[in-house]
């Protein structure tokens, strides 16, 4: 189950990661920004406060100075939360005032430096607070910028593919409003875990059969590969999806698979 | 235990022939019946009418949905079954000739549990088919 992904960004590129690792985390994020800075373009971080200093080093060893960048202007930088709470009102994030705060952030950078790389963790936020309808809505309220405006935006969910508790619609939610998964070397063994955990539980020969069906499953934008099968996994499988998911968590753990 | 029975609700003839001939040659131990709309569809689910016999025609354990049908469209019949009392968790794989990220979007929305393109190719039905045997056999265990 070939991964098939591309690591480069394209205009408008709705990328979403899936990443526990914090110091992962500030490398992918910072390659993203300085890629971005060295192309002479802007950067927005609506970010959790905390993630500063890491985010600062990752970015200082690619030869980018975080508070001379926003010193300059280049770099704006939005707390996470303060930002979710302007635009949250009892039915979830508001469009307007995702527009009149983020959207004017973006078209603002956008103007003054004729390019713009985004990172977000908003979504997480709600995410984590359980609040998974929101977070799909503000998915589709940065979808709907993303329309406006030529910019390339870049999420992260603290969220663990291989959790049984995750709900596999939910799962589907969040990946289907991206155009990409944005896969750090930590998970590309996830495919393979997969693989070998389906074969273990469901046996060699039956998931030979299987491979056909589900790989001719069709998922919107972004779910492919080894993303694609976890989900086929969690909606046909679901007396045996907890075992698979277990096992396969297991590989990746110890570092049994080398993906790729 | 009874045979795993599969409801294939499509309106072509020519598609309704070719699946139910790959069915018999590479799974054999499923049992397959047909609806050719969305109302037939929703009257074989019901059990009612000429589907009231549930000897002849069982309760299906999966459903293959065509999107394109007359009288109730796929997406109808979809509404309808995870609205229906005892159906919300029956497996539902559409299948259609669409490939639009809309209708796929909309079928996942409605509660699909999966989603097929028809292939013109028989090799790749034979083996989707092959794979819905093996998914039968393990639903079984």
């Amino acid at each position: 189950m070939a991964p098939g992904r591309e690591l480069l960004f394209e205009p408008s590129d709705h990328r979403v990661q899936f990443c526990l690792d914090e110091t992962l985390l500030g490398r992918c994020v910072a390659e993203f920004l300085a890629e971005g800075v060295r192309a002479n373009q802007g950067a927005a971080v609506i970010a959790r406060p905390e993630r500063r200093a890491a985010f600062r080093d990752a970015l200082g060893e690619r030869g980018c100075a975080l508070e001379a960048l926003i010193g300059e202007g280049r770099l704006v930088w939005l707390d996470a939360r303060e930002t979710l709470d302007l635009l949250m009102t009892a039915d979830g994030p508001d469009w307007d005032r995702f527009d009149e705060k983020v959207g004017g952030v973006v078209r603002a950078m956008n103007a003054r430096w004729g390019g713009l790389r985004a990172y977000g963790e908003m979504v997480d936020l709600l995410w984590r607070d359980g609040r998974t309808a929101a977070a799909v809505l503000l998915e589709e309220h940065w979808n709907r910028l993303l329309q406006r405006e030529k910019f390339l935006l870049y999420c992260n969910y603290g969220l663990d593919l291989l959790d049984s508790n995750v709900l596999a619609g939910d799962l589907q939610s969040i990946l289907s409003r991206h155009t990409h998964v944005h896969a750090p070397p930590a998970s590309a063994a996830l495919g393979e875990a997969l693989d070998r955990a389906l074969r273990e539980v469901l046996g060699a020969g039956t998931l030979e059969e299987l491979r056909p069906l589900i790989e001719a499953t069709q998922y919107p934008r972004a779910v492919r590969g080894s993303e694609a099968a976890l989900l086929w996994v969690r909606r046909h499988l679901p007396a045996q999806a907890p075992e698979i998911l277990a096992r396969a968590r297991g590989y990746v753990e110890a570092g049994d698979v080398v993906g790729g | 235990m009874a045979a795993f029975t599969v409801l294939l609700v499509e309106d072509d003839p020519e598609d309704r022939i070719l699946l139910s001939d790959t069915f018999r040659r590479v799974a054999p131990s499923l049992v397959l019946r047909c609806a050719r709309d969305g109302e037939e569809a929703i009257e074989y689910l019901s059990g009612r009418g000429a589907f009231a016999d549930r000897t002849a025609f069982p309760a299906p354990d999966l459903v293959l949905l065509d999107l394109k049908l007359p009288k109730r469209s796929g997406f109808e019949v979809l509404s309808w079954i995870r609205g229906s009392a005892g159906h919300e968790r029956l497996t539902v794989i559409v299948l259609s000739s669409s490939s639009e990220p809309r209708d796929i979007d909309q079928a996942y929305a409605l509660g699909a549990t999966s989603y097929l393109v028809k292939t013109l190719g028989l090799k790749e039905t034979r083996e989707w088919v092959r794979g819905l045997s093996a998914y039968a056999a393990l639903k079984a265990r």
